[in-house]
């Protein structure tokens, strides 16, 4: 097992190797000057010189690669052009918003497509079956930006039910920076009410990213309930008596999940890509919004530095999906 | 795998899956205004009217207006051509691109499959967008290369597909014997191992079809996309959503045509999966 | 697992129950702006509208403006007078002025402040140094008063737009710095990014990138304390989300909305829009580098081609002011004359004149986003009308003020941000080129569009040795008329600021300039 890990890593570094060339190399082929984009237009080309200068990028290509790759080996992701601040600063300042923005819509996600997946099991053929698999598939065939601003036209404009943008209400300055994570800091700062709503924050732009997960869940629950439903031991289950809601979760939805979770755990790099699309609709200050700003501005050392990091959050994630599922079955065994 | 159904059994399956009929009718309703649509289309698509620009639906302008006071319609009826056009194109090529490496990587085994399977995993290891933006932001923001950026992104999942039937391929006797009677390994490839990737990757097409649209319409909308005056759905998507919620019908038309073709894709390739899935198959 | 389904549920529910109120009460200011756009808050690195705005809340100038830039009003210092010979300024600083640490305003902390813009030598300092290349011309006299040297004589007018531009001109708590330097930053520069030495009206609580700005008063402002105690500028980017915010409550005052919300508002009940010319310019412009623009029959041509009106009235939806000249109007030295206008007739009669009676084929270049590229549209189809065909050209500005800066371009449509209140700012970037080369001394618009007009550059070089001041803005007169009939620039007008907010904010004065809204006068009712 061991091993095996070790390889997975040692995979996951050439992967993210071979990554941050491709995107290096792309991102310098562009025709394009991000630091004149960067400056007002009426910067004199003398600023412009100096600061393409200030930032290295006047050296030839493979001089600016050797820097660079000696910069990761310290941990130095290079400078965004654009924020004059240090990519990996950049980088782990925006991931928390983006991650407790992604797990909420993993959980949403996974909790709707595994009931609707039941239901659909449970009922299959009839109406709620179709009910249950439509509601899914539609929400895979919005994109994401169109499905988030219907919402909040629908829960905010004319509802008044849900908070129409942000992690927080807009009048309040951010709870002190202790964690980077929003909801752990306002716990800390002792101040509940504030945390119950930036959880109302959250529902729509979570649920907006996570509708885009219930599809495949719903598939995968659907079906390995369809399989585990005629099994022996639950026919056995029936005739002891329990009733049907018991044998049903207890017995069934619990064997039927192992597959459900590797492709809950699958859903994970989709959602960072989901995140793009959602997180300037509700003005959300993640790591989409950042890797947006960063390709439309081609800056460079920003643009590499979110892929690589995207890379290996995506990478890391199929690792530990792999290894839950050997651990969760005995079946598997890694060489 | 697909070996086992006949194209009868499938048709029908598919059919008397309530769903998965109503993707079937959506596409060929996509596919009509997509032939036909321009010739529908009350008005140009690139009249440009700037005095009645954001008027809503109406007897003279059926879906309203848009900020330039063209036809929405129209504009959709023009995009209907295009988004299949673009996803096409992108299936042809990534299709085509994807089998080529995954029968020579299946047929010719050992070194060259493993190389060519580690490349295939290094794509794989970016997230699609990321990797369509990168590509797109490098070769510059026009439909071409959105449809390139998209194409090279698609590609690995008919690799492994057609590697594994390539490898199932190989062994069959008859491969066997035309290697025996001296063809060369490239007509092998064509004539043999070729055929025989066809179907699946065209279902696989099926499948991908709606998530290609919505990542081309995903692309438009942070703006590497088609250029003005050309109509993309996912481009009016981003124009119009400037002008929510009151002059709602900019935004809200071309995107429920997004919606209603790639839930029309999805259905299908749900269907599509059901009659592939074993565990379906034994009820 | 019932029970478990039904806590899940619950907790859901709670979720659902609004527990903050939506009205923000009325010690607090919401503004929604698109702050995507602010890079840090390091006043010697400010030069985007909206981080100068921002640092105009917390930072003083020696000088400062109330409601017009005709009239430059007293900021740090009370009173200012010139040498005989025009080359030095010297100030008067008011006593008793504190910044946020307590610390008072002294002399030191001018001179402090203005040799630090000039070692960090960041992109906009060239404001500064085109005057004041050096901290040597700027002495203390004693504890209160700065004299300041310049290598040509200012006009007052042209000291206070100088004076008064924010961030570079700032002035810096000295103390403040010096405890936040390390050995390879000894300027602070990390530290102010994201905190204040300022003595102005609102201290900065924390900038948050691409979330919000919160500032709280300074209650022991020179000028008095600030009206409303908290003011936060919200990033909302998405124009639909702002407008939904206003109208919902979620903010006070949005800045960014499109013109097509602002005519709706404007019949709205509740809300408040404010309107005012901006100091920008958005043209059309040729390269002369490329035939036939070469040709100022064709240029005139182009000129008559292009309808205004169906850009003014119906892309910008009113949202825009007619000008046809470089300087807007609100600055000193405005030539107002508006020669040209839609005519299809005169514009193929001027093309035949030319050479070109069946026109020629041509491409445009623009930014992706809402006007520009509407513009560029329209601009197309009235070319067609006249016979050019014109390809558009989307390009991320990246990659359009590339090719832009290298005059790789045919027609380009862009547009021109004002950077200080005078006529002198303006200028040299859309007139001054003798050379096309890399040896042109200055290397902007004009140089750009590879318009070279030798006289003309020689008329400005005169404009800097002129102290008079109605002299020099007669100059300028002169400069914008060549460039209306001979210069390669079809100008379509000057845009408007428009805000709007709702009823409860009193006290709001719009300015030519956004960056220079002054908020401690703003009160909710």
């Amino acid at each position: 097992m061991g091993a095996y890990i070790l390889r997975r890593l040692g995979w996951m570094v050439f992967v993210i190797f071979g990554v941050m060339t491709l995107t290096f190399f792309i991102a310098r082929v562009i025709p394009a000057d991000p630091v004149a984009a960067v400056l007002p237009s009426s910067a004199p080309p003398e600023a412009i010189e100096k600061m393409r200068r200030d930032m290295g990028l006047d050296r030839p290509i493979w001089v600016q690669y050797a820097k660079y790759i000696n910069g990761i080996l310290h941990g130095d992701l290079g400078t965004s052009i654009r924020t004059r601040r240090p990519v990996l600063d950049d980088l782990l300042r925006y991931f928390p918003a983006t991650a407790e923005l992604a797990v909420t819509a993993l959980l949403m996600g996974s909790i709707i497509g595994i009931a609707l997946g039941l239901i659909s099991a449970v009922q299959q053929g009839k109406f709620l079956d179709h009910f249950g698999r439509m509601f899914a598939i539609w929400g895979l065939s919005m994109p994401a930006f169109f499905t988030g601003l219907m919402l909040i036209i629908l829960f905010s404009h004319i509802l008044h039910w849900l908070p129409q943008l942000g992690e927080m209400p807009s009048y309040l300055p951010r709870p002190p920076r202790v964690t980077g994570f929003l909801i752990l800091d306002t716990m800390i700062s002792g101040n509940w009410q504030l945390v119950i709503s930036e959880l109302r924050h959250l529902i729509l732009p979570a649920f907006t990213l996570g509708w885009l997960s219930t599809a495949s869940i719903v598939r995968i629950t659907r079906s390995s309930m369809l399989e585990v439903l005629p099994e022996e031991y639950i026919k056995t289950a029936r005739m002891k008596g329990l009733r049907e809601s018991t044998v049903v979760l207890k017995h069934a939805l619990k064997n039927a999940m192992l597959p459900t979770i590797t492709i809950i755990g699958l859903r994970v790099a989709s959602l960072l890509e989901g995140a793009v699309l959602t997180e300037t609709v509700f003005s959300w200050p993640g790591l989409g919004r950042y890797a947006t700003a960063s390709f439309l501005a081609v800056d460079f050392s920003a643009v590499v530095g979110v892929t690589i990091f995207i890379a290996f959050l995506y990478s890391f994630a199929n690792l530990a999906v792999d290894l839950i599922y050997g651990y969760l079955n005995p079946k598997i065994r890694y060489t | 795998m697909l070996g086992s159904i006949t194209w009868r059994d499938f048709s029908k399956h598919m059919v008397r899956n309530r769903l998965s009929l109503i993707g079937i009718v959506l596409i060929l309703l996509l596919f009509l205004f997509a032939a036909i649509g321009p010739l529908l289309a009350p008005y140009s698509p690139y009249a440009t009217d700037p005095v009645n620009k954001l008027e809503g639906p109406s007897g003279v302008h059926l879906f309203g207006t848009d900020n330039l006071g063209r036809d929405i319609l129209s504009r959709i009826l023009f995009g209907a051509r295009i988004s299949v056009t673009i996803a096409t194109i992108v299936l042809i090529v990534s299709g085509g691109v994807g089998t080529a490496v995954g029968i020579v990587s299946g047929y010719f085994g050992g070194k060259v499959d493993s190389l060519l399977m580690r490349i295939t995993d290094l794509f794989l290891a970016f997230p699609r967008l990321i990797l369509a933006m990168a590509i797109a932001a490098a070769l510059g923001r026009n439909l071409q290369n959105v449809v390139l950026a998209v194409a090279f992104t698609s590609w690995t999942i008919f690799a492994r597909l057609a590697r594994g039937q390539a490898l199932a391929v190989k062994q069959e006797v008859y491969v066997e014997a035309a290697r025996a009677t001296g063809a060369s390994n490239l007509r092998i490839l064509f004539v043999h191992v070729l055929p025989m990737c066809l179907s699946p990757v065209i279902i696989q097409g099926t499948i991908a079809m709606g998530g290609i649209i919505l990542t081309v319409a995903g692309l438009g909308f942070i703006g590497f996309g088609a250029q003005p005056p050309t109509p993309e759905w996912g481009v009016m998507v981003s124009d119009g959503r400037n002008y929510l919620p009151n002059a709602w019908w900019a935004c809200v038309f071309p995107g429920v045509a997004i919606m209603f073709t790639v839930l029309g894709f999805n259905l299908l390739g749900d269907g599509v999966r059901d009659i592939l899935d074993p565990r379906m198959r034994s009820r | 697992m019932v029970r478990k389904l039904f806590l899940v549920v619950a907790l859901f529910a709670l979720c659902a129950v609004p527990v903050f109120s939506q009205a923000i009460p009325k010690d607090t200011l919401v503004v929604g702006v698109d702050t995507g756009i602010i890079v840090d808050l390091e006043p010697a690195r400010a030069y985007e509208d909206i981080t100068n705005l921002v640092i105009w809340q917390i930072y003083d100038n020696l000088i400062t403006f109330e409601d017009t830039f005709d009239v430059i009003e007293p900021g740090l210092a009370e009173s200012w007078e010139a040498s005989s010979d025009g080359l030095t300024w010297t100030f008067h600083l008011r006593e008793g002025a504190k910044f946020h640490s307590g610390n008072e305003v002294t002399a030191d902390a001018v001179v402090f402040s203005f040799t630090r813009a000039l070692a960090l030598n960041f992109a906009p300092i060239w404001m500064l140094d085109q005057y004041i290349p050096s901290a040597e011309n700027v002495k203390k006299i004693d504890d209160y008063t700065v004299a300041i040297t310049t290598t040509v004589p200012l006009s007052e007018g042209l000291m206070g737009a100088i004076m008064g531009v924010q961030g570079i001109c700032a002035v810096l708590d000295p103390a403040v710095v010096e405890a936040h330097k390390t050995a390879d930053d000894p300027w602070a520069n990390k530290w102010l990014q994201f905190h204040d030495a300022g003595s102005g009206p609102y201290k900065l609580i924390e900038w948050a990138p691409n979330d919000r700005v919160s500032m709280q008063r300074f209650d022991d402002y020179w000028g008095g304390p600030a009206k409303t105690k908290n003011v936060i500028f919200l990033d909302i980017p998405e124009r639909a989300q702002q407008r939904l915010a206003l109208e919902s409550g979620t903010i006070d005052l949005a800045l960014n909305l499109l013109p097509e919300a602002i005519e709706e508002f404007k019949n709205e009940e509740g809300f408040n829009v404010y309107e005012i010319p901006a100091w920008g310019i958005t043209y059309v412009a040729m390269n002369c580098g490329m035939k036939p623009f070469d040709n100022p029959l064709v240029r005139k041509a182009m000129k008559y081609a292009i309808n205004y009106d169906a850009i003014i009235n119906g892309i910008m939806k009113g949202a825009a002011v007619v000008g046809e000249t470089f300087i807007p109007v609100g600055i000193p030295g405005h030539l107002d004359a508006t020669p040209y206008h839609h005519d299809v007739q005169k514009a193929k009669d001027l093309l035949a004149q030319a050479g070109y009676p069946d026109g020629f084929t041509t491409q445009i270049l623009c930014q992706p986003t809402s006007p520009r590229r509407e513009i560029a549209a329209q601009v197309q189809q009235d070319l067609a009308a006249v016979g050019i065909k014109a390809e558009i050209t989307q390009l991320v500005s990246a990659q359009m003020y590339t090719l832009y800066r290298a005059q790789k371009h045919n027609i380009i449509v862009a547009g021109w941000g004002v950077d200080y209140g005078h006529g002198d700012s303006l200028v040299k970037p859309f007139a001054h080129c003798c050379s096309t080369g890399s040896d042109a001394p200055v290397r902007q618009l004009a140089w750009r569009n590879m318009y070279s007009n030798c006289d003309l550059t020689a008329l400005i070089d005169a404009t800097e040795t002129e102290l008079n001041e109605e002299k020099k803005l007669e100059m300028y007169k002169q400069i914008q008329q060549v460039i209306l009939d001979d210069g390669p620039y079809a100008i379509l007008y000057y845009p408007l600021n428009q805000y709007v907010a709702n009823d409860s904010v009193k006290g709001f004065v719009p300015m030519n300039s956004i960056s220079y809204i002054k908020l401690d006068k703003v009160y909710k009712e």
